[in-house]
């Protein structure tokens, strides 16, 4: 079986990492899992950081030095969509991880550009009152 | 936009600012609303849709109020500030920026009921399908920007039907997707509307 590049995206981030294409699923290296996306798979669970969440499937999700990234993804309820004709993999936020955030009601940071390139972030304006107003031109 | 800018000029003396986000694919279609509307505010466009992604935003216009303490304290909500508009999502704009001013000016509460639990049942958070949408969207509009048009337009199609009443998708990906937002988007917001979807939700004090 072949291992290839693939470009593995998040909303922050765009990383080529090698994968292998094995029984309909992406296996990622336990090194890579740690080095890339920063997750790592300890006796007690899927760590990053501090946290841990416990695995409910270890057979599906580990074999041998490898890791299944679509069970990874499964384990952490993160939506995980591919185009297998351009070798690219996304990993977006899970639904839970981001009602946690939206119940404590702190305001999710945005960091963007206006027209001449210059970032703005929101936190910038805590202190006042505030309106984000989010448009279209459509 | 230049509406934000009058209630802009009237209240930022009282410790008030906008923070304007526009989710357009192209630059350039974003620059004559900033350039026309003049702000003293930032006006900031999202070409990846981060901001209804982190908010759980699935039309425009939204308004989210947010505190001195960066706390939401009125999410999601929905004002247009043209006539027509504003019959079509039943906010009347005069009274809503006197809601503002309200809030602002005698730090009246955002919303009429004080109830912790009342304000949070304001604020939707996304299904795992919605999520799962936003996923094929991103990953479309990578394909689109690396020249595979007609991958992205697979993967727009999933997340159009993953989340129907997902606009920001729905509208927003029509230009790469060889439709016009403005043409196209009268019968696929009535087949929305078939559906049972809603396709604005104000919040109704």
């Amino acid at each position: 079986m072949s291992k290839h590049n693939y470009t593995v995206l998040e909303s922050n981030s765009s990383q080529e990492i090698l994968l292998e294409l094995r029984d309909n699923n992406l296996w990622i290296g336990q090194d890579d899992l740690s080095l890339k996306l920063n997750w790592t798979l300890k006796p007690e669970g899927l760590c990053k950081e501090e946290i841990c969440v416990p695995v409910k499937q270890p057979t599906l999700l580990s074999s041998d030095s490898q890791i299944n990234l679509m069970q990874f993804a499964q384990e952490l309820n993160r939506p995980l969509t591919l185009e297998l004709n351009k070798n690219v993999v996304f990993l977006g936020e899970s639904a839970y991880d981001r009602s946690v955030a939206l119940y404590s009601q702190q305001a999710p940071e945005i960091t963007l550009p206006d027209l001449d390139g210059n970032l703005h972030n929101l936190s910038e304006h805590f202190g006042k009152k505030l309106c984000l107003v989010v448009h279209a031109s459509w | 936009m230049p509406v934000w800018q009058k209630i802009y000029s009237e209240l930022s003396n009282y410790n008030f600012t906008v923070f304007s986000v526009m989710e357009d694919k192209n630059i350039d279609d974003a620059r004559p609303w900033i350039e026309g509307a003049n702000a003293e505010f930032p006006c900031t466009i999202d070409t990846k849709h981060i901001v209804s992604d982190l908010y759980n935003m699935f039309n425009v216009p939204t308004i989210v109020w947010i505190d001195e303490s960066g706390k939401i304290v009125r999410p999601n909500d929905v004002v247009v500030m043209n006539e027509s508009g504003a019959k079509l999502v039943k906010v009347d704009p005069e009274e809503y920026i006197q809601k503002i001013r309200n809030w602002v000016i005698n730090d009246s509460s955002p919303v009429s009921s004080k109830d912790e639990f009342i304000k949070l049942k304001n604020q939707r958070t996304p299904a795992d399908k919605e999520q799962l949408a936003r996923a094929e969207f991103a990953l479309g509009q990578w394909l689109f920007d690396n020249k595979e048009i007609s991958l992205a337009g697979n993967h727009f199609e999933r997340a159009t039907e993953l989340s129907p009443a997902d606009i920001m998708i729905q509208r927003g990906t029509m230009s790469m997707r060889g439709m016009d937002p403005m043409k196209d988007y009268g019968p696929i917001a009535g087949e929305i509307i078939q559906k049972g979807f809603k396709l604005y939700r104000p919040i109704r004090d």
